[in-house]
């Protein structure tokens, strides 16, 4: 378990306040927020490179805050791996065990199983600057990984990677977490990474946590959606072949989980639509309104024009109706536990 | 620009007697030991000089590329002083601080080492003028390194030594290699801070200087070639090192 409790952290001018999480053993905590937001800053205090001002970090019960981050067993993942571009892929991935007091047979017999693990067995003699980003994303897992450490904290570890390289790469990340069972904390600005990988979640905004929880309680939190990107990200179940979301059909797929995602200018708001919803909050943005809209359990954001606002009468804590534009919908396949 | 450089490094090529360089440095008894003692002399004097900048530039070097601390930007400066002093004037600071009559120099001149025309005032004056070479190299070397490898290798159990010595020092070696090159040429090339602290031992500049005076122009030119073809040498050395892939 690790407990961050009242952190303060100074970083130049910029600075993180009172920030309090809880990650149980086991758990995959995500920590989200738009850019800016101190979400590496954080990252690095728990890894141990910024000093709080004040708060502790606790792993099970035992005190890290003064501790250096050699002796804090946290394995770090950047957002550029930052494979050691000097030694070979072997080496890399023995660096932890070997300044653990690894040795002989035994560390090759670890890094060889962990190397098998992530499929680079083959790339073991190769040195990084000869290897493609996804292989270098599994060898940086395989070498965090290596050490059995307490967490492993990934920063940002599919932004280099292109759509398709960061879909494998996220489906890799919770088929390991799944098998090994590790403890995660990572970072991301990415929605539907977080809501992919995530168990829990913590978003963070101007230094502050502005909501702690479940990665779906977190996207229901209209000051949450304020200020994250401007996207639609709900997690649905194929029934009978069929994806259907708010009772309109949006897909063929199937039976299984689904992230469904879509653009707050997909929604069409308007008098006459069958779904119905309730307006929570709205925003002006130009020419146009940003509606916050309570769909039964979930929470959506929708654009309207002005003139048509003024003449729904679109108002906070009114009725209004919606449609999707279903060839705008993306449907990615929600990974989940199913390996 | 080119031709205005180029020229004069085609020219001596030219107008060079041959004969006389082989005879000043092969077969003439009375040359050959003076000139092949005064480089000796140099290259002995730049290579401890450098032994001296790796042993406390680099550190320094790295120092300033992580760390920040109270009048660090002070530091830079001073570190950059020699780059801006006239070279007499950088052998008159050093006469007058190391020499047997300054303040540090009493205490070195009892252990052994005077300064004044001596093997250790060559090492002094080029030490002094080639240190910022050295320190800038290695301190831009070690600034390339991004942090998240340090950082990564500190979570996975290395020590702020360990890390220096296992991850930076390697990562940086092209830099610190090409830092030791050129603060070496730049030591080997040093005169005017010699004239005023060790005139002897001779080095091969001052004997250029002397034969100049001495001799005429021909018989510095002859001693010159082999000192352009080693600078020449250095240059591709150079180049080579600084343009390697690492790995």
């Amino acid at each position: 378990m690790i407990m961050v409790e009242n952190l303060r952290v100074e970083v130049g001018e910029f600075s993180i306040r009172d920030v309090t999480m809880r990650v149980g053993k086991g758990e995959y905590m995500i920590v989200m927020g738009p850019s800016g937001a101190g979400k590496t800053v954080l990252l690095q205090t728990i890894l141990g490179i910024y000093p709080p001002t004040s708060g502790r970090i606790l792993v099970d019960g035992r005190d890290v805050t003064s501790l250096p981050p050699e002796d804090r067993e946290f394995a770090y993942v950047p957002q550029n791996y930052a494979l050691f571009p000097h030694m070979t892929v072997f080496e890399n991935i023995a660096f932890g065990l070997r300044m653990r007091g690894g040795r002989g047979q035994d560390l090759r017999r670890r890094v060889r199983r962990i190397a098998e693990e992530l499929r680079v067995e083959r790339l073991l003699d190769r040195k990084p600057p000869t290897l493609s980003s996804g292989e270098k994303q599994r060898v940086a897992i395989a070498r965090a990984l290596v050490t059995q450490p307490q967490a492993i904290l990934l920063d940002e570890p599919t932004a280099s990677l292109d759509p398709e390289l960061r879909f494998r790469a996220r489906r890799l990340l919770r088929k390991l977490h799944h098998q090994l069972k590790f403890t995660a904390i990572h970072v991301t600005h990415d929605i539907v990474e977080a809501v992919m990988l995530g168990d829990k979640a913590l978003f963070l905004y101007k230094g502050q946590a502005l909501r702690t929880g479940s990665v779906e309680e977190i996207l229901r939190t209209p000051e949450v959606l304020k200020h994250s990107e401007d996207l639609n990200v709900l997690k649905v179940e194929a029934e009978d072949r069929e994806i259907t979301l708010f009772g309109m059909k949006v897909g063929d797929r199937k039976p299984g989980k689904y992230i469904v995602v879509f653009r707050p200018e997909d929604v069409i708001i308007g008098e006459g639509n069958e779904v119905e919803g309730v307006v929570v909050d709205k925003e002006s943005r130009g020419p146009l309104e940003l509606l916050y809209i309570q769909v039964g359990e979930d929470l959506i954001k929708g654009y309207i024009t002005r003139g048509r606002a003024e003449l729904y009468g679109v108002e906070v804590g009114e009725k209004v109706g919606i449609r999707l534009l279903l060839n705008r919908i993306r449907i990615y396949e929600d990974i989940g536990d199913s390996f | 620009m080119i031709l205005f450089i180029l020229s004069p490094l085609i020219y001596i090529f030219l107008a060079a007697d041959y004969g006389l360089v082989s005879r000043i440095l092969f077969l003439d008894e009375a040359y050959v030991k003076e000139v092949w003692g005064a480089f000796l002399t140099t290259f002995n004097a730049a290579t401890l000089s450098t032994t001296f900048l790796i042993l406390t530039g680099v550190p320094l070097g790295y120092l300033l590329s992580r760390y920040e601390f109270r009048f660090r930007s002070l530091v830079e400066s001073v570190i950059n002083i020699p780059f801006l002093l006239p070279h007499s004037v950088a052998g008159i600071f050093i006469l007058i601080t190391y020499g047997s009559k300054g303040p540090v120099g009493e205490f070195l001149a009892n252990l052994g080492m005077r300064v004044e025309d001596s093997f250790w005032g060559i090492i002094a004056a080029m030490a002094f003028v080639s240190a910022p070479i050295l320190i800038n190299t290695v301190r831009d070397g070690f600034t390339s390194i991004e942090r998240d490898i340090e950082y990564v290798a500190r979570s996975l159990g290395a020590g702020p030594l360990t890390v220096f010595l296992e991850v930076s020092l390697p990562l940086a070696s092209r830099s610190i290699v090409t830092g030791c090159l050129l603060s070496w040429a730049r030591a080997v090339s040093e005169v005017g801070a010699l004239l005023i602290v060790a005139y002897y031992p001779k080095t091969i500049n001052i004997l250029v200087i002397e034969w100049f005076n001495t001799y005429g122009l021909s018989m510095a030119i002859a001693l010159t070639i082999p000192l352009i073809l080693l600078s020449i040498l250095l240059f591709l050395l150079v180049r080579k090192v600084a343009g390697r892939e690492l790995g």
